[in-house]
């Protein structure tokens, strides 16, 4: 990943931010794009709560991207959130009137390659895993969102939930997933 | 042959290493499966990987089940931060709101201490008067019960009003020029005058009269009048070449010579805005007495006795006129500087140049008054004899204004005029007092 040079500049001091897991970060960004974000979605048949959430989904984009290093500095963040609040806009759109032609400005941008996978999203199994997710507890929801969605090494990991070291860490991880994997199957009425 | 027989071997231990490998189920391999959904397999090795995915349908399914696991923590992390971050948004905003708020609120307070100050300012000022009123009323001059503020006024020295000049110009001119006007007309040509005349000085045949204009289009209009009346045919006449106005800027005394009352009728009418028909056809007066100039310099209202005497002398011989002036009224042209006929008669001496006197808005509810200096309090008389001590008085019959001044012999002002919030003129027979006072009392008067 590219660092930006310009170290005095706003959007560095930001994904530095970012990158120490600070969410103050995404709190600030939030506020400096609600406006341009708000009048794209008031320009395309949405209101201003529709903006709010989608921008709120632009910044866990970003967020994400920033966490798994796979963010790449090739213009403003600004811009960047507004490509992908873009896409997930339309995308939202397409999803309701599938049968309506997508608006002129809907023009594949960049940023979709950088959403999830629709398919996936929608996937039975997948909104199975996530409720499981809601139902395990403390601290293998805490664990397992470490490994799989921010994907820290087993060390950070035994630090951040103070387990005695790695392998610990990874034992309990292993516990974890079984954990969800039983509750995974029971939400969706499987045998286990 | 035995060479061929080794490389069969090595290609068939080869294959059956591969079909090994792509045989072996890795996705039985938690850490393996873990790794390789996670994209943290080298690119050899997930190659691999994938071919034996290709063939091994449970494997398969174990990466895509091992994927939707991972998308559905994924979709959970995603969810559970748009709900902190919603959270903390409206939790911010609201704090955001309240920092605006407290700056709207600062502002307020700011406008509204603003507004406080500036209304204790202004009841400050009203303050500061009545003290003012408070304590000069306990001047010795000042009845009980009375309120009363002494002031300071300036004399103005004036000769006359413009209007006045004015009329008199118009008068002396139209007689000089066009012969008789109707009175009505020539006040009419007066008051035209008067706007743009400051000072007019007339004399005897031969002599010229000299304007002084406000402004130097003011100058132009009456060197244009004088000018066109100069270019009939029958008037003589000669513009004079000193420093001028816009249009004459070579001219601003111009001298007029002629005898023909008719023609310069004409232009006169037409510059003093004033119909031919209204002039009188002085036709019998054949010739017009005097050279007449305007300029810009000095002062004097016209003379009346020497405007008599111009009229009554009213035939001037050619003879008398400069073969000069003769010759540029034939050519058409005017007269230059050396051709002026300067022995047609002396200048006035040039007075000293006066302000015109201020006007304003007349003020009505005022009795004026002439105090005598004798009830004068020692202690505010002054050497400057321009200083004008002036008691002001709120009376039951209103606002009265005693002024203690030896210069002023008149006891009654012809106007009182206020000419600014804080300033009003007395204006006497031949001179003004200007009097500043305290802000607002003039609009009570």
């Amino acid at each position: 990943m590219r660092t930006p040079l310009l170290f005095l500049n706003e959007d560095s001091k930001v994904l530095d931010a970012l990158r120490n897991g600070n969410e103050d970060a995404l709190a600030e960004l939030f506020f400096r794009n609600r406006s341009a974000i708000t009048a794209l979605v008031a320009r395309n048949r949405g209101d201003e709560d529709d903006a709010e959430d989608v921008l709120q989904e632009a910044l866990v984009v970003l967020w994400e991207r920033v966490r798994d290093g796979s963010f790449e500095y090739r213009a403003k963040l600004s811009t960047f959130l507004y490509a992908i609040a873009k896409n997930i806009w339309f995308r939202r759109l397409a999803r309701q009137r599938r049968e309506v032609a997508m608006p002129d400005e809907y023009d594949a941008p960049d940023g979709e390659a950088l959403l999830p996978s629709e398919e996936m999203e929608e996937n039975e199994r997948v909104l199975a895993v996530q409720q499981s997710m809601e139902r395990i507890g403390h601290p293998c929801r805490e664990l397992l969102l470490l490994f799989y969605w921010e994907e820290n090494s087993m060390d950070e990991i035994a630090k951040k939930l103070g387990f005695a070291n790695a392998e610990t860490a990874k034992a309990k991880k292993y516990q974890c997933k079984k954990a969800l994997e039983k509750l995974v199957r029971q939400a969706l009425g499987e045998q286990s | 042959m035995q060479e061929s027989a080794g490389e069969a071997g090595q290609a068939g231990a080869w294959r059956t290493i591969v079909s090994t490998i792509l045989s072996y189920h890795w996705t039985s391999d938690r850490e393996k499966l873990e790794a390789f959904v996670l994209d943290r397999i080298e690119k050899n090795e997930r190659a691999l990987l994938v071919a034996h995915l290709e063939k091994c349908e449970e494997c398969k399914r174990r990466v895509q089940e091992e994927r939707e696991l991972l998308a559905g923590i994924r979709r959970f992390g995603r969810v559970e931060m748009k709900r902190r971050l919603k959270l903390r948004a409206r939790r911010d905003q609201g704090r955001r709101f309240e920092w605006t708020h407290a700056a709207s609120l600062a502002a307020a307070i700011v406008i509204m201490l603003g507004a406080a100050l500036a209304i204790r300012w202004f009841i400050n000022v009203e303050q500061s008067t009545k003290t003012r009123e408070i304590i000069i009323s306990e001047n010795k001059e000042s009845k009980p019960g009375e309120r009363a503020l002494w002031i300071i006024g300036r004399i103005v020295e004036i000769k006359e009003k413009p209007v006045r000049a004015g009329a008199s110009l118009a008068d002396q001119g139209t007689r000089l020029l066009a012969g008789k006007i109707e009175k009505q007309s020539a006040k009419a040509a007066g008051e035209t005058l008067a706007q743009e005349v400051t000072s007019a000085q007339t004399a005897g045949p031969g002599e010229e009269l000299r304007v002084a204009a406000q402004r130097p289009a003011s100058r132009d209009t009456i060197g244009s009048m004088a000018y066109e009346a100069g270019r009939t045919d029958n008037l003589k006449a000669g513009v004079r070449s000193q420093k001028g106005g816009k249009n004459y800027p070579q001219s601003n005394s111009i001298s007029v010579l002629g005898p023909e009352a008719r023609e310069s009728r004409r232009a006169v009418s037409r510059h003093l805005g004033v119909s031919e028909s209204e002039a009188i056809d002085t036709s019998e007066k054949k010739s017009l007495p005097a050279p007449i100039a305007y300029d810009r310099s000095g002062y004097q209202v016209a003379d009346s006795s020497k405007a008599k005497r111009n009229t009554e002398s009213a035939e001037l011989e050619k003879s008398e006129i400069p073969a000069a002036s003769q010759e540029a009224a034939k050519a058409r042209r005017p007269l230059m500087a050396e051709e002026i006929p300067t022995s047609h008669g002396e200048y006035a001496a040039r007075r000293e140049a006066k302000p015109a006197p201020r006007k304003g808005r007349q003020v009505k509810n005022i009795v004026v008054r002439r105090g005598n200096m004798n009830d004068l309090p020692e202690s505010m008389r002054t050497k400057d004899v321009s200083a004008v001590q002036t008691r002001l008085e709120k009376t039951s019959e209103g606002m009265v204004l005693t002024f203690y001044s030896n210069l002023i012999k008149d006891s009654v002002a012809t106007t009182v005029e206020a000419i600014a919030p804080d300033s009003i003129i007395v204006t006497f027979r031949n001179k003004q007092i200007e009097y500043r006072i305290p802000e607002g009392l003039v609009g009570k008067m």
